[in-house]
């Protein structure tokens, strides 16, 4: 995937055929973090921050529910079915165009998906190779969460180019 | 005819004025590191989040980094909740604790 126009409130980028499959591999796999991942605070929790943790569990059940169907509509309109407005084909690849608000709702999805990859994994630490040895049953999940970091990467250039 | 009696009054030097911030200490909102999120995405959520320029959310992404925690804001419970929210998200590994 490589941005060839980057415009006021648009960007434009490229993808090849088998970028195109990964690209909805990767987005079909959301979500991978639960929302009870999250924690409101490392503090021994009163009523009040109770309160708070049982809200924000909420809250991310709720933004899960939504991304799913947006991920869906996205693959969709962007990825998969007929051609649109926004989408040209020509020798397998496809020009994807996303607003500015778009490319920022991807970095989100395909972050939690490298997150939630990387929970999988042991949460192993990045820098220190011996925190983790490749298998054959975590291959996947780590090519999953280096590809979802290769993709993030581009569209942050493309952001704030 | 008697003289009113007045209250005694004496200058409060050396006694501090309550801020605002003394009376309700707020929520500590504090990003913690993580060996996953990539460095300018973290910089880029701080800058969604909070509205913040790029140097100063870079400078937070870096503390967060090397420091191993950021305080990003004090805030009442409300807004420190909502910003918690906002950042986790977004997949960071953020908490509120009590100003206190």
């Amino acid at each position: 995937m490589k941005l060839v126009k980057r415009h006021r409130q648009t960007l434009v980028f490229e993808l090849g055929a088998r970028e195109r499959e990964l690209v909805i591999h990767a987005l079909r796999l959301y979500p991978q973090l639960n929302p009870d991942y999250h924690r409101i605070t490392k503090a021994k929790r009163g009523r009040k921050l109770e309160e708070a943790q049982k809200l924000l569990v909420e809250a991310m059940t709720e933004r899960c529910a939504e991304n799913r169907q947006l991920v869906a509509t996205f693959i969709r309109e962007k990825l998969g079915g007929a051609p649109v407005e926004t989408e040209k084909r020509a020798r397998g690849k496809i020009l994807l165009m996303l607003t500015r608000a778009q490319a920022d709702w991807m970095l989100e999805v395909l972050n939690d998906v490298r997150v939630g990859s990387w929970v999988k994994l042991g949460r192993p630490d990045q820098t220190d190779v011996r925190s983790m040895r490749l298998s054959a049953e975590n291959v996947a999940a780590f090519g999953v969460m280096e590809f979802c970091g290769y993709l993030q990467m581009i569209l942050l250039e493309a952001l704030q180019g | 005819m008697p003289q009113p009696v007045l209250p005694e009054v004496t200058p409060d030097i050396g006694v501090k004025d309550e801020t605002k911030d003394d009376l309700d200490p707020g929520y500590l909102v504090i990003c913690w590191d993580d060996p996953v999120n990539l460095m300018d995405y973290v910089t880029h959520v701080f800058q969604k989040v909070f509205g913040w320029q790029r140097q100063k959310a870079e400078h937070h992404m870096l503390e967060v980094h090397t420091q191993g925690k950021s305080l990003l804001t004090r805030e009442s419970l409300e807004k420190a909740e909502h910003y918690v929210h906002q950042l986790h998200g977004y997949g960071l590994h953020a908490t509120m604790e009590s100003g206190e």
